[in-house]
């Protein structure tokens, strides 16, 4: 999977505690509530960032960067970092009466689990 | 229903682990990382074919929407062996839509205007764990 990456400043931060970045220093399309990569390359970092809002009048974007995702700059955007993807899972819990009515055992799934990756 | 993947192929929905109910992630903002899978059914479509949009919009249980949405325009048209039934599948990336917080969600489905779906699901912040042992 291949993640858009964008240049930002560190000190670059509005009230919000948005950070402003170039639109064309973006190395793919933009979508407000993209994930995308912000590195900056005089520290060489980098982090997960979400798009807030897209200016395109003044060529600039809003990021709200997750800030505890920073880490050493891969430089590269194709990469799954899976220590910072987490997992997906589902609680069920379920049984199966009807089977139980004609005579099959009950089917019973206290908690399933779904990871990924 | 919110899935780890989706795709279409010869017109059939595949999917692999559905029902996701909540996500993981070390800290936020952080990617939703799933993909939704839609049947719609159609049954004695017009020869010309109906046209519908529907929308995706994914926001915080307490109704604020978080950036983006997704939209789209189908077109329904009877099969040309004439079958009566027809079922659309959809699939959507959702991979790198992202979450900005821990909380509840709710992915929302429309269609024509009218809501038609709702997929609650939660963002947990990583390490817990579902207590429920397996059995």
């Amino acid at each position: 999977m291949s993640r858009v990456r964008i240049e930002i400043d560190l000190n670059s931060r509005d009230a919000d505690g948005l950070t402003r970045a170039r639109i064309a220093d973006a190395s793919g399309k933009l979508e407000p509530g993209q994930i995308v990569t912000a590195f900056e390359s005089e520290d060489d970092v980098q982090a997960l960032a979400m798009v807030r809002r897209i200016d395109a009048a003044t060529g600039y974007v809003l990021l709200d960067v997750n800030w505890q995702s920073m880490r050493d700059d891969d430089h590269n955007s194709s990469a799954m970092d899976y220590t910072m993807l987490g997992v997906n899972r589902a609680m069920a819990i379920a049984s199966n009466r009807s089977m139980a009515a004609s005579g099959a055992d009950v089917v019973s799934v206290r908690a399933l689990r779904v990871n990924v990756p | 229903m919110l899935c780890d993947a989706a795709s279409i192929r010869e017109g059939l929905l595949h999917v692999l682990g559905a029902g996701i109910t909540f996500v993981i992630r070390p800290n936020y903002p952080a990617p939703l990382n799933a993909s939704i899978g839609l049947l719609f059914g159609a049954r004695d479509l017009p020869e010309a074919g109906e046209d519908h949009a529907f929308s995706v919009t994914l926001r915080r249980e307490d109704g604020e929407a978080e950036p983006g949405e997704i939209k789209a325009n189908v077109k329904f048209q009877r099969p040309p062996d004439g079958s009566r039934l027809q079922s659309l599948p959809v699939a959507l990336d959702l991979h790198g839509t992202g979450l900005s917080a821990p909380g509840a969600y709710e992915i929302l489905v429309s269609v024509d205007g009218h809501d038609r779906l709702m997929i609650p699901f939660e963002a947990k912040v990583g390490g817990e764990e579902p207590t429920a042992p397996f059995e």
